[in-house]
């Protein structure tokens, strides 16, 4: 019986090993999340994020001069800050020392801090769903205008006039690749709601990476590592005497 | 026969509330009703009131978060005021029409609340009058609060606290129409 509880000991020991090394490994690294900056690593991997079922949305980005205007599903940023909501961004444009940024419910002007100065909706005649905004030069003057169901509207961003143009096709500002660092920082913001180191090692710690089973794997796991701590116990205190 | 009826009404129920989230009043609507503008007249064009720092600070106090414009758009006519804003209830922009009669005695008081477009599946039941109609002759006492209570509703509680708030914002930001000039670029 000694013998067989010997044996046991030792080649469930070797099985345990791994859950040992898992779970000591991954321990230490929560112990210290603070230090390894663990909840503030955000995962970029799409498996794992895939895995987690967090969808990523491509990115959207307009340069307006020196404004670059992203979006990424839900938040408008201007050169990458963080500036408002929009459901769905579909042009932006300097214009008279505005900025103005076109959603598909929405204007939104903003000066050249970056402030919002106003938001516009359809409330206060916005034609929609916008879905383009382009500037163009007539008679030596500017004039801004946005493109609505195939329609053209000069904006007059004062008295918030909406003139319909007769023109057939104008230019509006194009989706533009943005630098490697503004797409980096967005994506960071972007992120910060989504998936963070710490939260991977606590699920592999807990098991729960791998779901039920992953659970079941470490309960089975703890339960090993007591009947080793038993089984040594037993084998030790046979040995002394 | 009791299931049947049962499953009819809630069939019947369900529907009202699907149907009760919308557009109930366009601007051209709200602004006809409360302040006689008609459309595509010269006072159908909205003024612009320019926001001081300390206005915004304010306002923000009232609103008990964020608020990122530096200027609002208003209608005039006469002694009275039309303002329309979108504050979130629960979840979704709830669009609150709000109209105000200025007086000498600088106690300007709320003539009308109009929901004119909500978004979400619960709380709609702001937009009738018997809950708009408790907001007509508030005025805003010295803390920026509204100087009378509001029943709510049972179930609408943050959509009735969004109408509450946008309408001690509309009082607060129509008074300093009084104090500054209508055109006010900083």
């Amino acid at each position: 019986m000694n013998r067989k509880l010997r044996l046991l000991h030792r080649y469930l020991g070797i099985v345990s090993a791994f859950f040992i090394l898992l779970l000591s490994l991954s321990g230490i690294m929560l112990n210290h999340t603070d230090d390894l900056e663990l909840d503030t690593t955000y995962i970029d991997n799409p498996a794992l994020l895939q895995w987690y079922g967090i969808q990523t949305t491509p990115i959207t980005n307009f340069q307006a001069e020196q404004f670059w205007v992203s979006f990424d599903g839900n938040t408008v940023y201007i050169n990458k800050e963080k500036t408002g909501n929009c459901k769905k961004l579909t042009g932006a444009h300097t214009f008279d020392t505005l900025l103005f940024i076109s959603c598909e419910n929405s204007l939104q002007i903003y000066n050249q801090h970056s402030q919002l100065i106003e938001t516009i909706d359809k409330n206060f005649g916005l034609p929609t769903p916008v879905s383009g905004i382009g500037v163009n030069k007539k008679n030596n003057k500017q004039q801004i205008y946005l493109l609505s169901q195939g329609s053209y509207y000069q904006i007059n961003s004062q008295t918030l006039a909406f003139n319909k143009l007769n023109s057939k096709s104008r230019q509006i500002s194009l989706p533009a690749k943005a630098p490697t660092n503004v797409i980096k920082a967005i994506k960071i913001q972007s992120q910060n709601n989504g998936l963070n180191l710490e939260r991977i090692l606590l699920d592999i710690h807990s098991g729960r990476i791998l779901g039920i089973f992953g659970v079941l794997l470490i309960d089975f796991a703890a339960l090993l590592l007591i009947f080793m701590a038993l089984s040594g116990l037993w084998v030790w205190l046979i040995r002394i005497r | 026969m009791l299931r049947v009826f049962s499953f009819l009404l809630t069939i019947l129920l369900s529907q009202v509330s699907l149907a009760a989230n919308g557009q109930y009043m366009t601007t051209t609507e709200f602004l006809e009703k409360n302040l006689a503008i008609q459309k595509n007249s010269p006072e159908a064009t909205p003024d612009i009131l320019w926001l001081t720092k300390e206005s915004k600070k304010t306002i923000e106090h009232i609103l008990g978060h964020p608020f990122n414009a530096l200027r609002l758009r208003y209608w005039t006519s006469g002694n009275k005021t039309a303002w329309i804003f979108n504050e979130t209830g629960k979840e979704k922009p709830i669009t609150i029409g709000i109209s105000i009669e200025h007086l000498p005695s600088k106690q300007n008081k709320i003539t009308s609340v109009d929901i004119l477009e909500f978004r979400e599946s619960r709380g709609w039941e702001i937009r009738h009058e018997f809950f708009t109609k408790q907001f007509a002759g508030l005025f805003l006492t010295e803390e920026n609060r509204l100087n009378r209570r509001i029943d709510g509703i049972t179930g609408a509680t943050l959509s009735v606290n969004a109408v509450k708030r946008c309408s001690a914002m509309a009082l607060f930001i129509a008074s300093q129409l009084n104090i500054n000039t209508e055109h006010n670029e900083p």
